[in-house]
């Protein structure tokens, strides 16, 4: 029996068409065996691919959160304060591993004080990285090229800063 | 709030729970894998979401369709092996006496109910064409339409114009984009940064396939209940904005429904979630 005349002849009352399929029935027609062996594939075929999704994104959120830590180790290391409410800018743009991280140069809330930004890339080796340059910025702005002055390293030979 | 969700909680596992005994499963086993679910207690009833009240309307409805312990008994004596569980009533059904009035009013009541519970959250409204089909009866129709009225009535005279545009907010929602969804995390799979416009629109295409598949099949005699928890559960799938009490949408649906693939691949798409969440515990950036 097809599955169009199980449904004609049985969905009108009979107990085994409501059952809803819970399992696949000896009784049941084969093209509806059929039909939920395909669904089956189809939902492990998914499942398979959201769980190597996933993996890959933990692995990747991992590394990333390795790199973030030692940019935050290196510019306390840099600048010998041992402050943790810095700010730590990603490349989301180029999706490079140069991150930005920029902190006050006094004790005070975060960004209240004049800040020092750090260009850190490279790889992570003892626990930190390399610094390649970095300027500085005035309170209570955020990093845009127009604030940055004092610019050091890297970042002075590329002009970073609109102004020397 | 934290009393609200607490009082929802209470009813939804409560429904679940009469919903299971009608529907002849291990109430206990059901209530277990509702109410000690860790998703469930830490994120939808910790964090007060109207998400509790929305799945409370969801079980209503559920539980007005499954009909009442007396008609149950005499649908059972007049020879189904089973509680109505799917829906469609046929003549057996009013051959053993079940008032066929009764049963309009219950599904008309069932269908207002989902659309109240929409009112709360708009995701719920995803069970009125999956009842609508497996019952066959114009009342579905006439309950959603008279409770949607009554609601755009009283949004309208509450908020103004801005109050009936639920459209325009669900599309603006549907632009999010969260860290944690699964489409996010499939880009990244493939090396793209993260989902763009046409994403947005494949997964919707995608949404609309999975959808018209569980009509086709809920049409032909499955049950709808778990068509709606599948629909439910493409949705979080599908969501480009995926939050924790997401994945509780299709959970109590899953736990009464007879297909157990859904409970299963609910429940694996939990575990998924929380993996998903264990990179700051790998490496902490402090």
């Amino acid at each position: 029996m097809s599955e169009r005349g199980l449904h004609s002849k049985q969905l009108a009352g009979s107990p085994a068409a409501r059952a809803g399929e819970s399992a696949a029935q000896p009784t049941e027609p084969r093209a509806a065996r059929e039909l939920r062996l395909i669904e089956t594939i189809v939902l492990l075929t998914l499942a398979l691919l959201l769980a190597i999704a996933t993996v890959n994104d933990v692995l990747r959120e991992t590394h990333v959160n390795h790199r973030l830590a030692a940019d935050l180790r290196t510019w306390r290391a840099y600048t010998g304060h041992d402050y943790h409410n810095l700010t730590v800018a990603q490349d989301l743009r180029s999706h490079t591993t140069h991150e930005v991280v920029c902190g006050n140069t006094m004790p005070g809330e975060p960004k209240t004080r004049i800040q020092l930004c750090l260009a850190i890339s490279g790889s992570v080796r003892h626990g930190r990285r390399t610094v390649q340059g970095g300027w500085y910025l005035p309170p209570r702005v955020e990093d845009v090229r127009r604030y940055r002055y004092g610019c050091f390293g890297q970042a002075a030979l590329r002009h970073t800063c609109p102004k020397s | 709030m934290k009393v609200e969700a607490l009082l929802a909680s209470a009813a939804t596992l409560a429904l679940t729970w009469r919903c299971a005994r009608l529907r002849g499963l291990d109430p206990v086993k059901v209530l277990l894998l509702v109410g000690a679910n860790p998703l469930y207690v830490l994120y939808g009833l910790g964090g007060a979401h109207n998400d509790l009240i929305m799945l409370m309307a969801m079980m209503v409805a559920v539980r007005l369709t499954l009909g009442s312990p007396s008609s149950q008994r005499r649908r059972g004596a007049a020879g189904a092996l089973e509680p109505d569980a799917s829906g469609a009533p046929g003549p057996r059904t009013r051959a053993a006496g079940q008032p066929a009035v009764s049963a309009a009013r219950r599904d008309a009541r069932a269908a207002a109910v989902v659309v109240a519970g929409a009112l709360v959250k708009a995701t719920v409204a995803v069970l009125l064409p999956f009842m609508l089909i497996a019952r066959r009866r114009l009342s579905v129709l006439a309950g959603a339409l008279a409770a949607a009225a009554l609601g755009a009535a009283a949004a309208y005279v509450a908020f103004g114009a801005h109050g009936v545009d639920v459209v325009g907010a669900l599309n603006r929602d549907a632009a999010f984009v969260s860290s944690d969804s699964f489409p996010t995390e499939i880009a990244h799979l493939f090396g793209k940064p993260g989902v763009f416009p046409i994403d947005h629109d494949l997964l919707k295409a995608g949404l609309v396939v999975i959808s018209l598949h569980l009509l086709w099949r809920t049409w032909r005699g499955y049950d709808w209940v778990a068509a709606s928890g599948w629909t439910l559960l493409a949705i979080s799938v599908t969501s480009t904005w995926l939050l924790a009490w997401y994945t509780l949408w299709p959970l109590p649906l899953a736990a009464i429904a007879r297909d157990r693939r859904l409970i299963v691949a609910t429940l694996a798409v939990q575990v998924l979630f929380i993996v998903h969440q264990t990179p700051p515990l790998l490496a902490p950036v402090s």
